[in-house]
């Protein structure tokens, strides 16, 4: 992605802001072979139409592997079972919580992956 | 048979995703810098605010009542209504999207036994997968499926759907006699007086005019009407194949102003904006238009509209820009105030079937090397946030820019903006 921005941005600047890459739209599509890279979304989200993001805040879940700053990535089409973990929407925020059927409060969405990126 | 889905007070629907705790409380939505309701919660609705009712001549009721007020968010509902688009597309690839919150489906090729139950399965999943309520109508005629979707919005015990076929003889009769002529698709604020002065207040009495009379009322669109109210179709499924024929994009300054380079960036930046759109949707236009108003609350209010023909039909910012800043400049008058401006692209053809005009004097090399240069500045400006690469004229100056200070975040199209959930 970045080497093929750079690339974008050298050719539009070699030409004096007019771009002869007549070949642009196209060139992504050709990658769309069988030959794709490997592409993130597919491996991460089933349903990207029902699929939403939200950034964690505070330390509760340190246990569970989920910190503050990562990104869980929640799913509003599944039917939460026992032991997922959920977004419920509890005294004014949003809070993750593992789902119990007896709680009889219908979530928000699953949780299904939970991004954390290394300091780098 | 039609089904249309009308999300519920969109835009407030989509603001109670990400606040659930709204459910059930007056809010509404503020166009993003004249402060007027563009949509109202029902709460809202019931305290007697209008649409388009300007907020500081209800600031008292909205303080008194505790109306939650947000600006308009049009990143998140643009994304949502995408979102909804794309679960009707997976149901059917008939569909006609009429608007950011509407849409037609055509069902013949979908084999339905039970209507009802197909409309109450699909209002659900919306329900359960976006977080915006629906309501469907089901019907023979866009017009009746637009009727009684109307109905099923209204009527607390339909819970959203109503099909015109499941109903009697008798129950039709009653929906069309409840439907007052103003709530009829197609009829705007100026047939219906034309109409109740020829004694037709309901869908009722339009279905029972003669045709005749009908298109000497309103010409052919009235014959139209009361053949669809009859079940008759008239109006076909319009896809989203079919190529839009204008774009607008409009602001209204922060303050009215009489500075021709505030004029000059509103229009620069609109016409980016506009002519983004238009290479979206992979068109090049032949008219553009700048109309530039002043105050409509003030006297002696005025209105130009500044027309441009292109030769060549073109989607180039620059172009655009070039030919309507002409236009600006002649028709700028010294200490004139000006409140808003409007930017036209008007008669779309497909950017890949360019046809020459009768004198022939297209350029198709030009051409070429105008779609190429635009499309790698929208993939630029794509990757990088959406005004990496602008032109100079949007520069000039910004107060005409609005004031986002009620704009809930980008929740789903920027992702410094997320929501937050605590651990």
């Amino acid at each position: 992605m970045q080497d093929d921005t750079r690339n974008d941005l050298q050719s539009l600047a070699s030409s004096d802001g007019v771009s002869v890459h007549a070949g642009f739209p196209n060139a992504a599509d050709d990658r769309r072979g069988s030959n794709a890279a490997l592409d993130l979304n597919q491996l991460l989200i089933r349903h990207p139409i029902s699929t939403f993001y939200f950034r964690i805040t505070g330390h509760g879940q340190e246990a569970q592997g989920i910190y503050g700053g990562d990104i869980a990535v929640i799913d509003r089409s599944l039917a939460p079972r026992s032991t997922d973990l959920v977004m419920t929407w509890q005294d004014d925020t949003f809070a993750i919580k593992r789902f119990k059927h007896a709680d009889q409060i219908e979530p928000w969405g699953v949780v299904t992956i939970i991004i954390h990126q290394y300091n780098h | 048979m039609f089904a249309l889905i009308d999300c519920n007070n969109f835009f407030v629907s989509c603001e109670r995703v990400f606040r659930p705790d709204l459910e059930g409380k007056p809010v509404i939505v503020l166009s993003s810098n004249d402060g007027c309701a563009v949509a109202r919660s029902n709460e809202a609705k019931k305290l007697g605010i209008p649409m388009g009712a300007p907020e500081f001549k209800y600031r008292q009721v909205i303080r008194q009542n505790g109306v939650v007020k947000f600006s308009a968010n049009f990143e998140l509902y643009g994304d949502l209504s995408q979102r909804i688009i794309d679960i009707l597309t997976e149901v059917t690839p008939r569909i006609e999207v009429y608007s950011i919150d509407e849409a037609f489906l055509e069902l013949s090729q979908l084999r339905i036994k039970d209507h009802t139950a197909w409309a109450r399965a699909l209002k659900q999943r919306i329900w359960r997968e976006i977080g915006v309520p629906v309501s469907i109508g089901v019907a023979p005629t866009k017009v009746l499926a637009k009727l009684v979707s109307e109905r099923a919005k209204k009527d607390d015990r339909l819970d959203g759907v109503l099909c015109w076929n499941e109903l009697t003889g008798a129950e039709q009769a009653a929906c069309l006699a409840a439907t007052p002529i103003h709530d009829i698709w197609g009829i705007g604020r100026r047939l219906a007086p034309k109409l109740r002065a020829e004694n037709i207040h309901t869908a009722a009495d339009l279905a029972a005019t003669r045709p005749q009379f009908a298109s000497k009322l309103m010409g052919v669109h009235g014959r139209q009407l009361v053949a669809e109210l009859n079940s008759i179709r008239c109006h076909p499924l319009e896809p989203i194949g079919a190529v839009q024929q204008s774009i607008m994009r409009g602001r209204t300054f922060g303050e009215d102003t009489d500075q021709l380079h505030v004029l000059q960036a509103a229009v620069a930046s609109l016409t980016a904006r506009a002519a983004l759109r238009l290479r979206r949707e992979g068109c090049i236009a032949t008219k553009a238009g700048v109309l530039l108003q002043t105050n409509k609350h003030k006297p002696g209010y005025r209105s130009w509209f500044l027309p441009v023909r292109f030769s060549t039909p073109t989607s180039d910012t620059g172009r655009i820009i070039g030919a309507l800043m002409a236009e600006v400049d002649q028709a700028f008058r010294p200490r004139q105030l000006y409140h808003r401006a409007n930017v036209f692209l008007l008669e779309f053809s497909s950017a890949n079937r360019l046809q020459t005009d009768l004198l022939g004097t297209i350029n198709t090399q030009n051409h070429d090397r105008e779609q190429s240069r635009m499309a790698a500045i929208d993939a630029i400006n794509s990757r990088f946030g959406s005004h990496q690469i602008h032109y100079a004229a949007e520069d000039l100056g910004n107060s005409w820019v609005p004031k986002h200070n009620l704009r809930s975040p980008r929740f789903t199209t920027k992702w410094d903006e997320l929501p937050q959930a605590r651990v």
